[in-house]
């Protein structure tokens, strides 16, 4: 087992290994929309194919080792990035733009830049309601308006 | 960074962030709904389910512009592109009925597309019908230098040359689909023995068109007037009772030989399921002084629409007269899915 | 010459303090707008359609051209600048531009990228103003087949494109080409992949995968990796020296002409045609070697080339009434409304309408150049400021602009989507240019092959009947090889042009 999981660790493997996934929900989605001269299937079956041979190929025979660059950090900054702008979308439409703006941007500026509490919470509020006021008001552009209006 | 930053854009922060929260704040509240006023109270958007620029999008961006005059608060066009229609659509359907959300519809997202389609995420007929504002009406139409000086010689070509004919439409099942199965079903040819071309969209249509790429198009005013102007393109009949005063020389089906054609492009207002009967009312009403308002008839010659209004219930008969008509002709086609 | 005179006039109008002012007002609008990722002309003249609805048409008409083209400059601005393309006709820049910025050029880079814009939306306005109606005609003939073909030529550019390792390029571009399918095949009308969610019926959002690819994937690299990246390089000098804009001359006169002659073709995307002239200049040029690590030609090149490509989609607009990409849809719709009854006819019909338009195009260049060049200093500067900070706005500026395409949650959520596969795709070395290329092309090459054997009842013999079409084929292929052939000569694709060389 952990013979088969350090094998599959290899990073090209893996994304052959997502890549095969698509490849295969491709033919499975085009396989039976074949008709006509060159039906609707045709397309996502011979991109499905191909793309299936390419994800084969890098996973027998993946690139060696890790990339040029020297092996990246673990990803833990980005990871915990994208879980808060993951929130922010969620927070879009309950609380509206400019709120939810005013939270995802403190909370970055407090732990990626570790200012101090009171500096992040007033640059946080004051880009929020700018932007607000410029996009929204100035240009009309549509942003998500939450509960309490605004 | 504390340390770093002067105490006077420290200062100038606060102030900054301090007077966008009271402005946004006074805003909000400046929004509210007072008590029971009449409607609108707010700005009301009207969804258009396609892009910029296009036939329902300038009708709305009419009309809109009428009405917000009118009623003297903000209209928004907003579009919502996506799958035909179908996208912008579903979202108008499934929104709340108070009256801030409509619809510029049209032909193609409403009967036609309940004609054409069975599994849509919503029901075509569940819809509130307020006012038919406009036609669209649909030429047919061959190259300019183009052998074929009316239907009747079409046909004929047809007969004798089946396999060699070639047609464009815009989209798998659009407007422009039925007029010219309509045409070949009306003409009593046989439409598998010629050749079908399916471009994304009006203008690639005629652009194929002009340049004899394809032999025959079904298109509707708006999007025909440019090429025809240019004589890269000639019409040979429009759909409508009566000639337009634009096009003196150009027959309408009738004349032409084939008075059961009868497929034709419109714009009208619809709302959610449920909406206010007051809401309804009221736009009826300001449509219905739009439609005899001459300088709205002007603008609207100007964009290539008709102005044909009908009130809520004879709209909502309309709607029912296109299923009827379109259903049999989805199904013979194979269009319906 | 009677043109001359008419286009005098034009100008007398177009340059009148009232126009002068909505055309400033237009152009840093449009900026504005440029600068947010993915939201580039068409967006940004939808958005702000509303604004010019209170004009009086000629002034209208000015504003949207200038925001038109500002929105095209505030795109390679941040392309430059933090890597991230304000829209598709970007992506290309920042394969170069970025590199110059890292290099400390980037002044350099915006200037150019403003002088290049300028002088070839100049040159091919004067294509446009005397050659238009013929040039009409020619577009016409262009049919499904000679698409057929021009997509093939553009495999090669796929191909030349990949980076390092080839079958990750392809692999790559043929995920671009599934996502293209998503949603309703345009020639049946049948669904494909949309999984019972009725927002994917519409397709996945264009902008939304730029978003997520190079703006949020940007970001969440960045934070990763050392974040000071761009704020400690320090700014050499700010403009480029005579010699860097005489090794551009050969650049912008192959991009003008490339651009104006795509641009002509309906359907034709200024994005796609940034990718042709780029590729083609790096064919060609005597400093092609160097591209993908901070050649100025490699930017002189597309951003010339889109700008040009602009003019050339005019054509077919005024002259034909056809408007040949969706931003110049927005902007015929937009012209309608004032009374624009474009088609052969304008010309004569509406003359002092139309040459005041053509004129303040021009004027809008201008005034562009004008206007950015002092604002270079300003725009390196802005981007000093500290990662933690600047990170975090340019993804409130993501959401921001996929929330307002379509007003809807849900292209946030596919740009977030987007996001996730960029970073792994930075991460795992898959280049991300083939995508955006298939992206753009599946469509059309899908489009153009069946539209041309329904032509011909299902014979193939039409592609070979026809010379132009034949022709172009032929050239992609033999290109395709020849592109094919000097990477294997290279070594492990030493040619290839990746956004992961030089990090």
């Amino acid at each position: 087992m952990y013979r088969i999981a350090e094998w599959l660790s290899r990073p090209d493997r893996l994304a052959g290994l997502f890549l095969l996934a698509v490849a295969g929900v491709a033919i499975r989605e085009g396989a039976p929309l074949r008709e006509g001269v060159l039906g609707p299937g045709f397309a996502p079956l011979v991109a499905g194919s191909l793309l299936a041979a390419l994800a084969l190929g890098l996973i027998l025979w993946p690139d060696h080792g890790p990339t040029a660059k020297g092996e990246a950090s673990p990803g833990h900054r980005a990871a915990w990035t994208f879980l808060a702008l993951g929130l922010y979308v969620f927070l879009l439409r309950p609380v509206g733009f400019t709120l939810a703006s005013a939270i995802f941007l403190a909370t970055l500026f407090r732990s990626l830049g570790r200012y101090s509490l009171w500096v992040v919470l007033l640059a946080a509020t004051a880009s929020a309601a700018v932007l607000s006021v410029v996009f929204r008001w100035g240009l009309h552009f549509p942003l998500p308006v939450g509960a309490w209006g605004f | 960074m504390m340390n770093t930053m002067r105490r006077s854009v420290r200062v100038w922060l606060a102030i900054c962030g301090t007077a966008s929260l009271v402005l946004m704040l006074v805003a909000a509240l400046g929004g509210a709904p007072a008590g029971a006023a009449t409607y609108p109270t707010r700005p009301v958007d009207m969804v258009v389910a396609f892009a910029p620029g296009g036939g329902a999008d300038v009708t709305a961006r009419l009309v809109a512009g009428y009405v917000s005059k009118k009623w003297g608060q903000p209209i928004n066009v907003v579009n919502r592109t996506g799958g035909g229609g179908i996208v912008g659509t579903h979202e108008v359907l499934t929104s709340r009925p108070d009256g801030y959300t409509l619809m510029m519809d049209n032909h193609a997202v409403n009967a036609m597309l309940g004609a054409s389609q069975t599994d849509l995420p919503f029901k075509w007929d569940e819809r509130t019908p307020i006012a038919r504002v406009t036609f669209d009406p649909v030429f047919y139409v061959v190259k300019f230098d183009a052998p074929w000086r009316s239907l009747k010689e079409v046909v004929a070509h047809i007969k004798a040359n089946p396999r060699t004919f070639r047609w464009g439409t815009a989209h798998a099942g659009g407007i422009s689909t039925f007029a010219i199965t309509q045409f070949f079903s009306v003409a009593g040819l046989d439409i598998a023995q010629t050749n079908r071309v399916v471009f994304p969209g009006g203008a690639p249509t005629l652009t194929a068109l002009a340049g004899g790429h394809v032999d025959f198009a079904g298109q509707q005013w708006s999007e025909v007037l440019g090429l025809i102007a240019g004589k890269k393109i000639r019409a040979l009949a429009v759909v409508l009772p009566g000639r337009l005063k634009d096009f003196p020389d150009v027959p309408t089906a009738r004349e032409a030989g084939f008075p059961e054609l009868d497929v034709v492009g419109w714009q009208g207002v619809t709302g959610p399921p449920g909406l206010q009967a007051e809401v309804a009312d009221r736009w009826d009403q300001a449509i219905r002084e739009a439609a005899a308002d001459p300088s709205f008839l002007d603008q609207a010659a100007k964009i290539g629409k008709v102005i044909a209004y009908l009130g809520p219930q004879d709209f909502r008969k309309f709607m029912q007269a296109e299923y009827d008509k379109y259903l049999p002709l989805a199904i013979k086609m194979g269009i319906r899915k | 010459m009677d043109t001359l005179s008419l286009l005098a006039n034009g100008f007398v109008a177009a340059l009148s303090p009232q126009n002068l002012l909505f055309a400033f007002l237009g152009s840093v609008l449009g900026t504005l707008v440029g600068v947010l990722p993915g939201i580039g002309p068409t967006s940004g003249i939808a958005i702000l359609l509303p604004l010019t609805a209170f004009l009086p048409p000629t002034p209208a008409i000015i504003m949207l051209a200038a925001i038109y083209y500002g929105a095209m400059y505030g795109g390679s601005t941040t392309a430059i600048l933090v890597n991230i393309p304000g829209e598709v006709s970007s992506v290309v820049t920042t394969l170069d531009g970025y590199q110059m910025a890292r290099q400390g050029r980037a002044g350099q880079a915006l200037a150019i990228a403003a002088i290049s814009s300028f002088v070839a939306g100049t040159l091919s306005l004067l294509g446009l103003t005397f050659f238009a109606p013929p040039l009409a005609d020619v577009a016409l003939a262009i049919g499904p087949p000679e698409y057929t073909g021009l997509v093939i030529l553009a495999l090669a550019v796929v191909v030349s494109l990949s980076g390092r390792s080839l079958r990750k390029g392809l692999a790559s571009a043929l995920l671009g080409a599934l996502i293209a399918m998503v949603g309703l095949d345009p020639q049946s009308g049948r669904r494909r992949f949309t999984f019972g969610v009725p927002q994917l019926i519409g397709g996945i959002d264009f902008i939304s995968v730029i978003i997520g690819l190079y703006a949020i994937a940007e970001v969440l690299v960045s934070i990763e990796e050392a974040m000071a990246r761009v704020s400690a390089i320090p700014i050499t000098r700010l403009f480029p020296s005579l010699a860097d804009i005489k090794a551009c001359i050969g650049a912008m006169v192959r991009c003008t002409l490339v651009g104006f002659g795509l641009g002509l073709l309906p359907g034709c995307t200024p994005g796609a045609i940034s990718f042709f002239s780029y590729d083609l200049e790096r064919r060609v040029s005597r400093a092609g070697s160097q591209f993908g690590t901070g050649a100025i030609q490699g930017v002189a090149s597309p951003e010339g080339a889109n700008n040009a490509a602009t003019s050339g989609g005019f054509v077919p607009l005024l002259a034909l009434g056809i408007p040949p990409t969706p931003a110049l849809a927005v902007l015929l719709g937009g012209l309608m409304i004032y009374g624009l009854q474009p088609g052969p006819l304008l010309f004569e019909k509406q003359p002092a309408f139309v040459w005041t338009v053509i004129a303040s195009m021009y004027v809008g260049n201008v005034m562009l150049l004008i206007l950015n060049l002092p604002l270079v200093g300003i725009w390196v500067r802005l981007v000093m400021v500290p990662y933690p900070v600047l990170g975090p706005l340019i993804l409130v500026f993501s959401v921001l602009g996929a929330f307002s395409v379509r007003n809807s949650t849900f292209d946030v959520w596919v740009a977030l989507a987007f996001g996730l596969l960029g970073y792994a795709m930075r991460r795992l070395d898959f280049p991300e240019t083939p995508l955006v290329l298939t992206l753009i092309l599946t469509p059309i090459l899908e489009n153009s092959l069946r539209q041309s054997l329904s032509m011909s009842a299902g014979d193939v013999h039409i592609f070979f009947e026809r010379p132009v079409a034949l022709g172009f084929a032929v050239v992609g292929v033999v290109l395709t090889a020849v592109t094919l052939y000097a990477r294997r000569r290279a070594g492990t694709g030493a040619t290839g042009a990746s956004r992961q060389e030089g990090s």
